[in-house]
C-alpha cells in the first residue's frame, strides 16, 4: 500500500532482483533517500529522488523502474482524456455546491412541535434547500426570538450540512397583558358552582349556588364597605354542567363511490428546486378529489434528505344514495355521537354518562346525557367613565 | 558548566522495541548492508558488522544513514572489525 504523500506528489516503484537488492539499499544510503523495501524487493521513491537513483544504478545492477504513478502519473496518463476530467470536475462542482446547501433542520425539544417551528424558521430563511451563504445565524436567532412569545432563547449551529436548532421554553408564570384594565368573571354556561377561588375581585357566588349563562360570579367592582374601587377579576371558577348530545342516522344516505383515477401530476423536489415531470390538467367531467401522496427519502428512517417526491391524483366518483340497515344506522349514529361527546366534553371531566337510542320513522336517534366538571368563568372587560365614577359593562 | 556527553565519533547508535507480533529496530551511521533476504540481514557499520536474522524482515532507509528493521527478530549478532 502506497503512503498517502506518495499518491497525491506522486511516487515511482523500483524492483531488483535478491542479488541486487543491497545494491540497491547501499544506493538508497549514499544518496540519502528515505525508502523501505520490501519483500519483494521493491521500493517506492518520489520522482525527484527517482532519477537520482536511476543514475546511481545504471550500469551497475539490473533494475526495472515504473512508470509515474498516483494522482500526477494518474492525470499524466489521462492527459487526453477530456470527459473524464470534464466529469470529475462536475463531480466536484456538485460536491461543493451540495455542501453549500441546507439539507436539513433538526428541532432540539420536544415541546415545540416541529411543523409550526419549522415553518418559524422557513420563513425566516432557514429551510432544506436554502444555500448557508444567504444564512446569518445571528439575525436569524434574534428574528426568530422576536417573533415568537414562547422562546426564551435560541441556537442555531451547523454540523456539516445539516442545521441542528436548540430551543428554550420561556417559562411564564404571569398571565400576559392583554390590555385589559377592569373586569368581570361570568359563567359561561348554566352550571352548579362546585368550587371558586379569587385570585383578584369580589366573589359573587358560593359553592353550590346554581348559575345561568352571563351570570357574574367575580366582580371586578369592589363594594364600598371593602374599600371600594375597581379592578381586574381573575380565579377559576368549577362547576357542574348538565348537557346533551343527539345524533340521528337516517335509513338512507348518499355515499361516494370511486370510479376510477390518474396520475395527473408527478413532481421532485430537490434542495428546495421542484421538478415537474408529469402534469395533466385536462378537465374531466364530473366530480373528483385530488390526492396528494408526499414522499420523502430518509437516510436510516430517521434523517430527511432533501429529496421529495409528489404524486397528485385524480379520484373521479359518483354520489349514489344508498340505503343503510339497522346495525349500520346504529354504528353510524354512534361514530357521530361520540364525536359531537368528545368536543362538548374536550376540557371537561365527566362524571356520569347516561347513553340511550330509538329508531324513528326517519332512522335511528341516540342521545347521550352528561354530567361534567369544567371551567365556567369567562373574562368580560369593563370600561368605566372616570369623569362621572360609573361603570358600563361592554357589550 | 556543561556536561560532557560520551558520543561516539562514529555516530552509531541502536535502539529496539515492541512493534505488533515482532520488534522495529533503529540503527544509526550504517555503511552498507552487505546481505539482504526476509531471513537475514547483515548491516556493515565504522566498527563492525551487525547480524539480525528472524522472519520476514523489512528494512527501511532515512536520511542521515539511519535504517530501520521491522520483523520477527530473532537473534542479533555483532562482530568487531575494521570495515
Amino acid at each position: 500500500m502506497p503512503r498517502i504523500d506518495g499518491l497525491i506528489f506522486g511516487y515511482t516503484v523500483f524492483s531488483v532482483e535478491e542479488k541486487d537488492a543491497p545494491s540497491l539499499v547501499n544506493a538508497l544510503l549514499r544518496l540519502g533517500i528515505n525508502a523501505s523495501v520490501k519483500r519483494d524487493f521493491t521500493c517506492e521513491v518520489r520522482p525527484r529522488d527517482g532519477a537520482r537513483l536511476r543514475r546511481e544504478l545504471r550500469g551497475k545492477i539490473d533494475f526495472t523502474e515504473t512508470e509515474i504513478l498516483g494522482l500526477p502519473g494518474f492525470i499524466y496518463r489521462n492527459r487526453h482524456c477530456y470527459g473524464t476530467f470534464l466529469g470529475i470536475l462536475l463531480g466536484v462542482f456538485i460536491f461543493v455546491w451540495c455542501s453549500g446547501a441546507v439539507w436539513d433542520v433538526r428541532i432540539f425539544d420536544e415541546s415545540f412541535y416541529g411543523e409550526e417551528t419549522l415553518c418559524a424558521l422557513s420563513e425566516l430563511g432557514l429551510y432544506s434547500g436554502a444555500r448557508w451563504g444567504q444564512i446569518d445565524k445571528d439575525a436569524l436567532e434574534a428574528e426568530l426570538l422576536l417573533s415568537s412569545d414562547d422562546i426564551s432563547w435560541v441556537n442555531v449551529n451547523r454540523r456539516g450540512t445539516v442545521a441542528y436548532v436548540t430551543l428554550g421554553k420561556k417559562n411564564s408564570f404571569e398571565k400576559e397583558d392583554d390590555g385589559l384594565t377592569y373586569s368581570n368573571v361570568v359563567a359561561s354556561e348554566d352550571a352548579v358552582i362546585e368550587e371558586i377561588n379569587v385570585r383578584s375581585g369580589y366573589a359573587v357566588v358560593k359553592a353550590g349556588d346554581a348559575v345561568k349563562k352571563g351570570d357574574v360570579l367575580i366582580s371586578g367592582i369592589i363594594p364600598g364597605e371593602l374599600g371600594g374601587g375597581f379592578v381586574r377579576a381573575e380565579g377559576s371558577i368549577v362547576g357542574r354542567v348538565y348537557g346533551k348530545v343527539s345524533a340521528t342516522a337516517l335509513e338512507s344516505r348518499e355515499e361516494k363511490v370511486y370510479v376510477s383515477s390518474e396520475n395527473v401530476g408527478v413532481s421532485y423536489k430537490i434542495l428546495g428546486f421542484s421538478i415537474n415531470i408529469l402534469k395533466n390538467s385536462r378537465n374531466l367531467d364530473g366530480m373528483c378529489d385530488i390526492i396528494e401522496y408526499k414522499s420523502q427519502l430518509t437516510l436510516f428512517g430517521r434523517y430527511r434528505l432533501p429529496l421529495e417526491r409528489c404524486v397528485k391524483t385524480r379520484l373521479s366518483y359518483n354520489v349514489k344514495e344508498r340505503s343503510l340497515g339497522k346495525d349500520e344506522m346504529v354504528k353510524t349514529a354512534a361514530g357521530e355521537l361520540l364525536e359531537q361527546f368528545l368536543n362538548k366534553t374536550a376540557d371537561a371531566e365527566v362524571i356520569s354518562v347516561r347513553t340511550d337510542g330509538a329508531f324513528t320513522d326517519g332512522g335511528y336517534t341516540m342521545y347521550s346525557e352528561y354530567t361534567v366538571l369544567k371551567n365556567i368563568g369567562r373574562e368580560i372587560p369593563i370600561s368605566v367613565s372616570e369623569e362621572k365614577e360609573r361603570f358600563v359593562p361592554d357589550g | 558548566m556543561t556536561e560532557k556527553r560520551a558520543v561516539p565519533p562514529s555516530g552509531f547508535f541502536m535502539n529496539a522495541e515492541r512493534a505488533g507480533r515482532g520488534m522495529r529496530m533503529s540503527l544509526g551511521a550504517v555503511v552498507a548492508v552487505s546481505e539482504l533476504s526476509p531471513e537475514k540481514i547483515t548491516l556493515v557499520s565504522h566498527g563492525g558488522r551487525i547480524r539480525v536474522s528472524g522472519t520476514g524482515l523489512r528494512l527501511s532507509v532515512f536520511e542521515g544513514r539511519g535504517v530501520e528493521i521491522v520483523g520477527e527478530i530473532s537473534e542479533v549478532g555483532f562482530a568487531y572489525a575494521k570495515n
